[in-house]
Order: C-alpha cells, then structure tokens, then sequence
C-alpha cells in the first residue's frame, strides 16, 4: 500500500514539474511578516502588477512568468534560507528582492554562489556595491543619501551638526558616509552618538545634544525610535531642525507625532511615478499606501524580463551580461536606469521632505 | 542645567526599574526561580490598556483597572496551571524557568500577531503628554507620576509585607515552603495572590512604558535582563534588595551614555553582573 502510494506521488511530481517548465520562474524575496511587512506586501503588490502586464502581453520568449515569493523576516538568516529554497527547491532563473539591507547581504553570497543574478529594489547599505558579480540593485547607496543630506544642510546654512544614529548595519553605513562628506566639505560635526537598536530612550543623549545647540541633528533612525526620540527632544524643548533618512516616509510616524514633528525634513529616493501606476497599486492593494521602493520594484521586473529577452535566455550568466547592458527608460522609479561596474545604478534621484501640519511635503528647489 | 535634566531623567528611570524589580522579587523570593514571564504581564498589562483606552476609547481609570487586573490574571494562571503542576511533580527551578521562557515566547508571539510589531503607542496623541519645567528642566506629565507614585505603591507593598496577616503568610512561604505549608498557611491561595499582584506591578510599569516611549512585542526580553541584575546585584533574599539594585544599575546607565556613549549603555547590565558574582553573588543586602 505504501509503495504504491509512493509511486503514485512521484509520477504526480514529475507531472506538475513537467507543467511547470511551460513558465518562466522569478523568485521574491522580502519581509512578508515583521515590522517590515507593509514594505513587502506593497512591493509584492508592484511585481505582480509588472508580471500580469508582461503576461497579458505574451510573456517573455513565448511563456508566461511566474513570481514564487518567500519571506525573509527582514533578517540576513531567514533571508539565506529563502533564497536557498528559491534556487535549489524552485529553480528560479532569477531573483527580484530584498528589500532590507541586512537581509539582502545575507541572500547576495547564495545567489552569487549558484551564479543566478538578484537584483533588489530597496537596500541601501553600500557594501551590497561589493556583494558580487550577478548582484545588482536600482536604488542608490547610502553613500549617495548622506552625500546629498550633507550638501543639501550645508545649503541651508547648517554648520554644526550633531549626529545620533541607530546602531545596526544600515545607521552604521549612513553615519559614516554623513560625517565623512560633511566633515571633508561643509562644517563640523560637534556631536556623534548612537543607541541600541532594541531602546526607545534617548534622553541622555538628547540632553547632551541640547547643551551643545547645533543648527541640526542628523537622526538616522527607523519609525519607532523616531517617534520617541522626536517626542523626547520635543519635551526638552531642543527647538534645531531634525533630519532623517528615509525611513521616515513612513506615514505613521508624523501621524503619532501630530504636530510637533513639524519642521523635520528628511532625504527619500524620489520616484518618477505616474497616475496609471499609482491606481493599479491602489486597486492591488485596496489602499492607498505610498512607499518609493514599489516603483522601484515595479521597474525591477521589467528590467529582469527585457534582460532574458535580450540573451534570449534563461540562463544566469546569460541573464548578467544582458543587465549589464541595460537601458532601461521611461519607469515609475527613474527616467533611466543603467548599471555601473558594480551592479549599482550609475544616477540617482534623491529629494527631500519636509514635515508640516503632521503631513510631508516635498521641499521645492 | 543639563545635570539636573539628567538628574531628573535618571530619578524617573529609577523608579520604573524598581517598581519592575520589586515585582520580580516577589515571585523569586517566594517560589525561588526566575520567573521570566514577569515581562509577560508587562506587556499584556500595557497593549491591554492600549485596546481599552485607545482602540476601544474607553476612559482612563477604568481601563487602567481593568488591564491591571488582567495583567495580574495572567500571571496568577500562570502559577495556577503551568507552575504549581510543574512544582507538584517536584519540577526544579530549571525547568520552571524554561517553562516561564516558553510562556514568555508564546506571549510575544501573540502580542505580535494581533498588534504587530511596530511600536505601539498608548497615548491617544503624543501631543496629550505635555511637559513640566522644573527650575529649567523638564520632565513629561508620565515621568511625574512615575516619580510621585512609585515611591507610594513601593510603601504600600512594603507595609502590606510588614503589618499584615497575608505580609506574614507571604515572609513565611518565604523562608520555608514547606514548613509554613505544615503550620497552616494555606499555601496555594498566598501564592497565587503573590503572582496575581507580580503581574500587577509588571502591569503598571508596563503601561507607563507604552505612555512614555511606546511598546513591542520584544519588549519582553528587553527589560527582563535588568530587573535579573537588579535583583541579584541587590540582593535576592531582600525585599528592598531589588529596589537598590535598580538605583545602582539605573543611575550606572544613565552615567555610561553621559560620560562614555550611548553605544555601551546595553553592556552595563552586564557588566555589573559579572562584577557582583565574582565580589559578592548573593546581593548587597541580606535581608
């Protein structure tokens, strides 16, 4: 009875496999549970819409593309184990993903090891630069946000500035990158400190950051730490302006603060996204939930699937050389995208908001 | 001026941290294990509250009531049907502790799944936590009443433990289990009231928290460590042994990030720690 049934299940296998060699398969790889998840379900949301407007209209070499998703927990770890389970298990000719810095430096070493290109759409920390020959990404590295925070301050004639940043992978990267620009340029950094990634009590640092009055802080901090630390400096009546990454276009953090994170600005990576995309993205999602990384992601897909329609294959290597010379124009991320050396986009587009009346607006030059 | 602005921070951290070691204590003088999922009741006691006054808009004391005693539930079950079978079955303290540690889990894992794991905040606006200035210092309306309250609740505690019927039951369990079993303590009842009010003090300092600064499901493990260091720096056996460990470990905190950095202010704990074990591992006070 076993033995049949065992039989039964491999011929069933090898039935769908033989199926499933009629799709082309692109695996995803980004935090679908955590404190990341709205930044994975909407950027899911973006490559499917890419894919079913790629399917409608034919496909890519005669077959339909297929998106195999899986959760990365916004961790290096889970991330590995994702993208393992991607190439191995599913066979994926390519990966779209993560969205975390961290996790996408745990996925790169896999991916570049069984030589399937990955190209990610959200990870800004610069050693993804050097993470490997088929990993590429579309957004810009932190280097170029701080480069730009650094310069856009010095414009508006901040000299002094003191730096508070987060202790992990990311505010390491930003804060580095920030006092090295500002520093070699523009004016003085007075004041560095950090704080634990886990702790919401910034009060001993802010009230060393009041005693020294710079003309700003650079806070590089994500939306919980933000929303204490902003209301903290706001109770000790530090009146300097605050400026932040872009974790702060996270709507729910000027929505805590209400009115007294008005003033704040921060750096986010600016889209050139269209009124048709921006509908399907609320039709997908039934909400209207804006985060840039989507249009990046949305780009993401094409990019990959005119890649294996450029080497008219699937094949890794194959797939790296044709992203390598892409030219992609005309996406809801930037007007083009090509890739340097590295992997890295060779522009950027950066802009900067500013928080009034509890909502952001973006600053005009 | 910014040492008293410190002064005043390091006063309000106190009295958190000592109202959380207080009611560590009470659990580990009794039944002697780390009850871990003390932070447990934490968190329940504050996304309680922040369902009740928050999502559900109901007034403030009644809420505060209401998740107090719900906190205190939690962990009085908890005695009820996870502790007491165990140590029934003559379970020692290590497998108490990972069965605490599995309850502690469990909760967070939940806490996550219903309310996410983003920073919850309690406060309807952020804005409704206004600040008082105290001769150019300042400290916000929740700081104040951490300040002003602890010290009672503490006292409180202090003379129930001293002039009571039940204060007497409680410092006998202390002292031997099983002897005040023999004499007529009824000893299930005064536990399961001793984790009830655990929770309940778990509770508070839990809520206040979510005012404050806001909470996570990861909370849990987070101010568990110190209220372990503060009770064994302070002394175990003590009732007032957790509560000087909670000054010495607060007021060492606060002077790592002014003189050295906030990136060192997590190894504190544990610095201490080690520094206690090696010179003096049963505490500083002995009784």
């Amino acid at each position: 009875m076993l033995f049949f049934t065992i039989i039964l299940v491999v011929c069933f296998v090898s039935v769908s496999n033989k199926k499933n060699n009629d799709t082309i398969k692109i695996g995803f790889v980004g935090p679908l549970t955590g404190d990341m998840a709205n930044w994975g379900e909407n950027t899911l949301a973006a490559v499917l819409i890419a894919v079913d407007e790629i399917n409608q209209a034919g496909g890519i070499l005669g077959k339909k593309i297929e998106i195999i998703p899986e959760d990365d927990i916004c961790t290096g770890r889970n991330g590995a184990d994702a993208v393992s389970k991607l190439i191995n298990i599913d066979k994926v000719v390519a990966i779209a993903g993560g969205v975390c810095s961290g996790a996408t430096l745990g996925e790169a070493p896999i991916s570049e090891a069984a030589k399937i290109p990955q190209v990610s759409f959200c990870p800004t920390n610069p050693t993804i630069s050097q993470a490997g020959d088929y990993i590429f990404r579309v957004v810009p590295s932190d280097i170029f946000q701080s480069r730009y925070a650094a310069k856009y301050l010095s414009e508006i004639g901040k000299k002094n500035i003191a730096v508070l940043s987060i202790k992990n992978d990311w505010g390491n990267g930003l804060n580095k990158a920030f006092i090295s620009a500002f520093t070699k340029n523009y004016g003085s950094v007075i004041f560095n400190d950090s704080f634990d990634q886990d702790t919401k009590d910034m009060r001993a640092q802010l009230s060393k950051i009041k005693a020294k009055n710079p003309d700003a802080v650079y806070f590089i901090g994500y939306t919980d730490q933000t929303i204490a630390g902003l209301k903290q400096a706001h109770d000790l009546g530090i009146k300097t302006t605050f400026f932040g990454a872009d974790p702060w276009d996270d709507a729910k953090i000027w929505n805590e603060l209400g009115s007294l994170g008005d003033g704040a600005m921060y750096t986010v990576i600016g889209t050139n996204s269209s009124d048709a995309f921006k509908a399907k993205m609320k039709a997908k999602l039934g909400k209207n939930d804006f985060i840039y990384c989507s249009n990046y992601a949305y780009d993401t897909l094409k990019i990959l699937t005119s890649a294996i329609n450029m080497a008219n294959s699937t094949e890794g290597t194959a797939i790296k050389k044709a992203l390598y010379e892409t030219n992609y124009t005309n996406g809801v991320s930037m007007k083009e995208i090509k890739f340097d050396a590295n992997g890295d986009p060779t522009s950027a587009l950066f802009t900067v908001k500013i928080i009034k009346d509890g909502k952001a607006k973006e600053v005009t030059k | 001026m910014e040492l008293l602005q410190l002064i005043l921070y390091t006063v309000a951290i106190t009295m958190l941290l000592s109202l959380l070691s207080m009611g560590f204590g009470f659990t580990l003088r009794s039944v002697k294990f780390f009850n871990v999922s003390f932070t447990g009741s934490f968190l329940v006691g504050g996304y309680i509250m922040f369902l009740l006054y928050r999502i559900f808009l109901f007034p403030l004391i009644p809420s505060l009531v209401c998740s107090l005693i719900i906190a205190g539930l939690y962990l009085a079950f908890a005695y009820i049907f996870i502790f007491s079978p165990l140590i029934r079955r003559k379970g020692n303290n290590l497998i108490l502790v990972i069965a605490s540690f599995g309850l502690l889990i469990a909760t967070m894992a939940t806490i996550g799944m219903l309310f996410g794991n983003q920073a919850t905040m309690i406060a309807r606006h952020l804005s409704d936590i206004s600040t008082i200035n105290i001769f150019g210092a300042t400290l916000n309306i929740v700081q104040i009443l951490a300040i002003i309250f602890v010290p009672i609740i503490v006292c409180i505690f202090a003379l129930i433990r001293a002039k009571t019927r039940f204060g007497r039951a409680v410092r006998a369990i202390e002292d031997d289990r099983e002897v005040a079993e023999l004499i007529g303590i009824p000893k299930e009842k005064i536990l399961t009231i001793i984790f009830f009010l655990s929770g309940i003090v778990a509770g508070i300092v839990g809520i206040i928290e979510g005012f404050d600064v806001g909470l996570n499901p990861s909370g849990g493990l987070v101010y568990i460590l110190p209220a372990i260091v503060a009770s064994v720096v302070g002394g175990m056996k003590s009732f007032w042994g957790g509560i000087l460990g909670a000054f010495i470990l607060a007021i060492a905190q606060k002077l790592t990030v002014v003189y050295i950095g906030g990136t060192w202010e997590q190894a504190v704990p544990f610095v201490i720690l080690i520094i206690i074990l090696l010179v003096r591992p049963e505490g500083i006070l002995k009784k």
